[in-house]
């Protein structure tokens, strides 16, 4: 009955979606995560908050698409269902920067779990770390490869071509992120991981003539992000076909989400697949 | 886990306790310099560009770009690690400069309607309206900035002035003359004369320079476009500070104008008021840690238009050195308390540099004159350190800023320097009966003596000999005893600070002016130039010194007393 699509999102600038305000920590600015892995999520109501926000920039109905807004006055509201509808986008790749060794992107077997299942691929998912043949490991005095992360020394403990799980660049063969880099950890470890992963920043308020810290107004205050690199994937589902999100023929097109989008934050190639 | 061996050596540094033998950052070992080990801050960056990935990140085509070349090193303080200051690291692992700064750099430099279109504007109830641009950011846009990215913190104005102490050096990360690509992209199109304005705003902005430590000449683009209060050309040689790395790189470091000046302008406060109010005038000067903080009034940039970095001397003896001639600029850092002190406060920072030009040098070994010009024979031979420092005014700025050309002038040139300071002192409402008696360098009349006496070429410097031989050999018939200050408390010796100044200030020729012959005349400096030779002493009452005095006062004649 419905029409299955998805959505493809690599980060082109560190991604900041914020937490709610009861999940802040002190005065470090969370990013929202999925309950059970730990890792960042961009909420599906922010999905489609953009994409309407959007729609309603160009010629098409955004009422029809994406339901109509509650009408004042009438006795049932006036709203009406949505055609398109978004779920939440999770994490696929989340690179690593570690000292001394490669830049690699991480995953664990839960959120390939739900890739494959949004894509449908028939591979079976792979076993905690699992790695490609071809990736380089740290020079520690071991004939196993090994690679550091804040958990402490990780072995490869299996090889296998990770590139089925990795998807294309919009309209060609090539990958989005280079299949050689890629390493599987356990579902356990990931939420760790993924903490060394992200994009830290402090931020403070100066007055406003000189650069001094405003004790008065201003603190000292940490935002954390995804990195920029970041694969994330949503499924979207269609009541009916011939939804028409970018400019016409266009599969992919940069768009912003979440916080802090003045500052250079949010900056995203997302790219439509699937039946819409 | 892997069972490796020895695995805790084998941790980055990044991830390492900041606690003595794992990873102390900001650490400066002494004996690893001679040992030729790595300090920790070396191994934490090399470990850190090693896997950097080699190109900068491409900023997409619908945002704006422009690229800025930084006239000497860069910070902006990650603020993720204590006791540290260190480049904040973006994506896959280039250095960045965050979109946040940069919106708050330019929404300083915008007029309210800017700042409201641009930035974002208030709305009732706490609430915003954001603005149109994004700030992107910036990114290095070469793999240069890899290099030399330790650098060094020396704070010393206590033992360089005050009193005997021994200070430490730190490190720091910062870049070394990185471009810089900044992004700045709106959501809403604008045409191309908007734009213009908007990076006009930006360059505005850039001018308050970029990142921390900007009054010590860090962050500042090569063309830019401040408040600036002064401006000369200098030029000089001398002793170049070594970096911290095992190759001890040898790095013209401007910020020793800055240090130079601060160090004259706490002088000259201590012998106009209390010590209290001296170092209070300073901190609001130059800025300052204390308390909740001063930011300081005045920033410098220094923009080298040549520079030679070379090597004196072989084997231990071996030290990098510079030659350098450029304009340096002192510029106002934030808005004065009350507008009509500009004028004084312009005054006061062009009479500190002509105080400095007139006594000393800048940088290591600025009481000294350079030995390789004023004693070649003490140069010439093998195994000696390199000595001293020399720096003039350039042809552009010779007329305006030479001041003294005769012993005479001397008197009347410090008490005008005082009465510019003294000026200062009032407006600032920090008068006081006393002065700084206690500091070693304060310069009020009961604690210094200027001596002088004209040179007729370089080589006939006479003082430089009394730093290496005695001033009066024995004379056992008339039972005179020989007398040095040689490697005593007058002149100091290595890690420790002498009392005693001595400068070669080259005397200018006048010649009427071509272009205005009528006008004033101008100052040319001479091919082989006669010299000021300015002995400065701040006594103690050590016999040796006594000693000194006695000989300059009544067993000599060359010298003559200028001040006071």
């Amino acid at each position: 009955m419905y029409a299955k699509a998805y959505g493809i999102i690599e980060t082109l600038a560190p991604l900041h979606v914020g937490a709610s305000a009861g999940e802040e920590s002190g005065n470090l600015n969370l990013i929202f995560r999925d309950q059970f892995t730990q890792t960042g999520i961009i909420p599906g109501s922010s999905i489609r908050g953009r994409f309407r926000a959007d729609m309603r920039s160009g010629s098409e109905d955004e009422n029809t698409w994406y339901g109509h807004e509650a009408i004042e006055g009438r006795e049932d509201g006036g709203t009406t269902e949505a055609i398109v509808k978004f779920e939440h986008a999770s994490l696929v790749w989340l690179p690593v920067f570690c000292p001394g060794q490669p830049i690699v992107w991480i995953t664990c077997p839960y959120l390939l779990k739900r890739y494959g299942r949004i894509r449908q691929i028939e591979a079976e998912i792979p076993d905690p770390y699992t790695a490609p043949r071809g990736l380089p490991g740290r020079q520690v005095d071991t004939t196993k490869k090994v690679l550091f992360f804040n958990l402490g020394f990780l072995e490869i403990e299996r090889e296998a071509d990770l590139s089925a799980w990795v998807p294309n660049k919009e309209g060609t063969d090539k990958k989005l992120i280079d299949p050689n880099l890629t390493v599987v950890v356990a579902d356990g470890d990931i939420a760790m991981l993924h903490d060394m992963a992200l994009y830290r920043q402090s931020r403070v308020k100066l007055v406003d003539d000189m650069k001094k810290v405003d004790t008065e107004k201003g603190a000292f205050f940490n935002v954390e992000a995804l990195p920029e690199g970041s694969i994330l994937i949503f499924p979207i589902a269609l009541k009916q076909t011939g939804w028409q999100p970018f400019e016409a023929g266009e599969k992919t097109e940069e768009l912003y989400f979440g916080g802090l989008e003045s500052v250079g934050f949010g900056r995203c190639q997302v790219t439509i697949g699937g039946k819409y | 886990m892997a069972q490796i061996p020895d695995m805790a050596k084998k941790v980055p540094m990044m991830f390492r306790a900041q606690v003595e033998g794992r990873c102390q950052l900001q650490r400066v070992y002494t004996d690893r310099n001679k040992s030729n080990e790595a300090q920790d801050s070396e191994r934490w960056v090399s470990e850190w560009v090693e896997k950097a990935y080699p190109s900068p990140p491409v900023f997409d085509l619908t945002v704006q770009t422009r690229s800025y070349q930084l006239n000497w090193r860069f910070v902006t303080n990650g603020g993720q690690d204590d006791g540290i200051i260190r480049p904040v690291i973006g994506s896959f692992g280039w250095p960045f400069y965050p979109g946040s700064s940069m919106k708050g750099v330019f929404r300083q430099a915008c007029n309210k309607d800017q700042a409201e279109r641009y930035c974002g504007k208030e709305l009732s109830g706490k609430d915003w309206q954001p603005g149109i641009l994004r700030f992107h950011g910036g990114y290095p846009t070469n793999t240069q900035w890899t290099d030399r990215l330790v650098d060094i913190i020396h704070p010393q104005q206590e033992r360089q002035v005050q009193r005997e102490k021994t200070t430490s050096a730190f490190a720091q990360v910062s870049l070394y003359r990185p471009e810089l690509q900044f992004g700045i992209s709106s959501t809403e199109l604008l045409d191309d004369t908007e734009w213009d304005t908007i990076w006009q705003i930006w360059e505005r902005g850039l001018s308050s320079g970029l990142g921390c430590r900007v009054s010590a000449g860090y962050g500042q683009v090569a063309d830019h476009a401040g408040q600036t209060l002064f401006k000369c050309r200098l030029k000089g040689q001398g002793q170049a500070p070594k970096l911290l790395d095992v190759d001890e790189t040898g790095e013209f470091r401007p910020n020793i104008f800055r240090a130079a000046i601060r160090g004259h302008a706490l002088r000259l406060f201590g012998g106009l008021t209390d010590a209290t109010n001296a170092e209070r005038l300073v901190n609001e000067l130059f800025g300052s840690v204390q308390g909740s903080g001063d930011v300081g009034l005045l920033a410098m940039s220094f923009q080298p238009c040549r520079e030679i970095i070379g090597s004196y001397g072989r084997g231990r003896w071996e030290q990098p050195t510079y030659e350098v001639e450029g304009d340096l600029y002192w510029m106002l850092n934030r808005p004065l308390a009350d507008p009509n002190q500009r004028k004084a406060l312009s005054n006061l920072i062009k009479a500190l540099m002509h105080f400095a030009m007139v006594f000393g040098g800048f940088g290591k070994s600025w009481r000294r004159a350079d030995h390789r010009i004023f004693y070649p024979d003490y140069a010439e031979q093998d195994a000696k350190p390199l000595i001293g420092c020399h720096w003039q005014w350039s042809e552009q700025s010779l007329t305006r800023n030479y001041k003294v050309r005769k012993l005479e002038n001397i008197a009347t040139f410090l008490q005008a320097i005082r009465k510019v300071a003294r000026t200062w002192v009032q407006l600032q409402k920090a008068n006081s009966r006393q002065w700084a008696k206690t500091w070693r360098e304060a310069w009020h009349p009961q604690n210094v003596q200027v001596w002088g006496r004209v040179a007729r070429e370089a080589e006939d410097s006479r003082a430089v000999e009394w730093l290496h031989g005695p001033y009066r050999p024995a004379m056992p018939t008339a039972n005179i005893l020989e007398g040095t200050i040689k490697q005593t408390s007058v002149t100091g010796k290595l890690n420790r600070i002498g009392r005693l100044w001595h400068r070669m200030y080259p005397i200018v020729r006048l010649v009427r002016n071509p272009e205005d012959p009528d006008g004033k005349p101008i100052a040319k400096m001479r091919s082989r130039p006669e010299y000021l030779e300015l002995l400065t002493l701040f006594p103690n009452d050590s016999p040796e010194f006594l000693d000194f005095l006695d000989f300059l006062e009544t067993q000599q004649t060359m010298f003559q007393k200028l001040w006071p």
